[in-house]
């Protein structure tokens, strides 16, 4: 049975790492990150990645719930596989849970700071556009109930060319810099399964992804 | 002075291009036109669907998004200032609070500011709040409705919970239950006890508004 993977370019360094280590060369259909601020975009760009792939047995998506974007989606012929996870960071932190003790945290990893709409672009293009006072008032509010910078070390990125980048956000907006270890085991289960359906959503060829499924492991 | 639709115009054209000296002018000439607070809300509403509209096209940023609420929140302090009655000021107090397991406050402060501005009493309890701080606030400051926010998957569950607990206490029927936030979505009321869902902040003012007036009357 030929797979796919839908992989999402924020965690590119974890899936490559993990489809490395697993030995598997399977297909890879990247989505850009900047289609996740906007739910109902990111929704029908997955629904055009699973129709135009009818020569797949099975789609492993290595991306969370993305804000229940995935919820709508209808299998093809394809089985459509996702962890059970709301978001990429619990993804990334192997739970829900583990991601929960750090809550109060703005996460980063080398994936996010490479995409198009990351916080630091969104700063500079507010400085520019509304100047100094505003963009403090306004990135106030975003930050409002943020503690610290957490910078992911999943092990699959320059952790000592990264870490500038995330102090310089840290110092802008005064927060804290932590950097926080966590593995990709969760991408390599994915990718070789079995599939428990405690850790994984299975949607069966022709069925809908509803509301109701996407309940989340922690 | 430009004349009522002009000046209506004026105004969503201003959200809609983040001009804060325009939303100011515009605002300010509306109300010397003794313009219905109603009409006023309909304009920052479609200013901010276009708003809305053009950060779904990429022309728009969150910093843009942030930026339009704070705006809206600009006019309705105007509106409010030149209209504070002993009726307008003080429709009541009015709880809000993102739920347990989430800090995602944007929405829900840009809506708080957006009651406060429009007479609300607004309890802000703040990001990531046990269902108990509910529940203890609803006995504390008695409001009449209760907002709650989520972002995350999982304000869902804490959403439930939270609704749970002000049932437990035999508070349920003293309030009205509005959610809001990424997390929901209307098929959620079949799944959850909660009273109505808002789709976006100006949506959340209507809703609340209504509900005070059906109350009132």
């Amino acid at each position: 049975m030929d797979t796919l993977v839908i992989g999402c370019r924020t965690t590119e360094n974890e899936l490559l790492a993990a489809m490395e280590a697993c030995s598997l060369r399977y297909d890879i259909s990247w989505i850009e990150a900047g289609l996740h601020n906007v739910k109902k975009k990111l929704n029908q760009t997955l629904q055009e990645r699973i129709d135009a792939s009818p020569d797949y047995g099975r789609i492993l998506f290595a991306t969370g719930f993305c804000g229940n974007a995935v919820c709508g989606l209808t299998a093809g012929k394809a089985e459509l596989v996702f962890p059970r996870v709301d978001d990429c960071v619990s993804f990334l932190f192997g739970s829900c849970r583990k991601k929960l003790l750090w809550n109060d945290s703005y996460f980063l990893t080398e994936g996010w700071l490479k995409g198009e709409t990351n916080i630091w672009r969104e700063y500079r293009r507010s400085l520019e556009k509304y100047g100094e006072a505003k963009t403090r008032q306004i990135f106030q509010v975003l930050f409002a109930h943020y503690r610290r910078i957490a910078l992911l070390d999943t092990g699959c990125y320059d952790l000592d060319g990264t870490l500038p980048g995330a102090k310089q956000i840290a110092d802008a907006f005064s927060l804290d810099l932590k950097v926080l270890p966590v593995s990709p085991d969760y991408f390599r289960a994915l990718l070789t399964g079995p599939w428990d359906p405690a850790r994984f959503l299975v949607v069966r060829p022709g069925e809908t992804v509803t509301g109701a499924d996407l309940a989340v492991t922690y | 002075m430009p004349d009522t639709e002009t000046a209506r115009d004026g105004l969503i054209d201003a959200i809609t291009r983040l001009d804060d000296g325009r939303v100011r002018f515009f605002t300010d000439t509306l109300i010397k036109k003794g313009c219905a607070s109603r009409e006023i809300h309909c304009c920052l509403s479609q200013g901010l669907e276009h708003v809305k509209n053009l950060f779904e096209k990429g022309e728009y940023f969150i910093a843009d998004l942030i930026y339009s609420g704070m705006l809206c929140h600009l006019s309705l302090s105007l509106l409010t200032d030149s209209r504070r009655t002993p009726e307008t000021a003080h429709k009541g107090p009015i709880l809000i609070g993102v739920v347990e397991k989430d800090i995602h406050n944007i929405g829900k402060d840009i809506v708080a500011g957006l009651l406060s501005a429009d007479g609300f009493d607004v309890i802000d309890l703040g990001s990531n709040v046990k269902p108990r701080a509910f529940v203890e606030a609803i006995f504390s400051y008695s409001p009449a409705l209760v907002l709650m926010s989520g972002m995350m998957h999982f304000a869902r569950e804490s959403m439930k919970e939270t609704i749970e607990a002000i049932r437990a206490a035999g508070l349920r029927d003293r309030v009205f239950i509005l959610l809001g936030g990424g997390c929901v979505d209307p098929s959620i009321l079949s799944r959850m006890d909660a009273d109505a869902v808002a789709s976006d902040s100006i949506d959340t003012l209507n809703l609340c508004n209504e509900y005070i007036s059906r109350r009132r009357s």
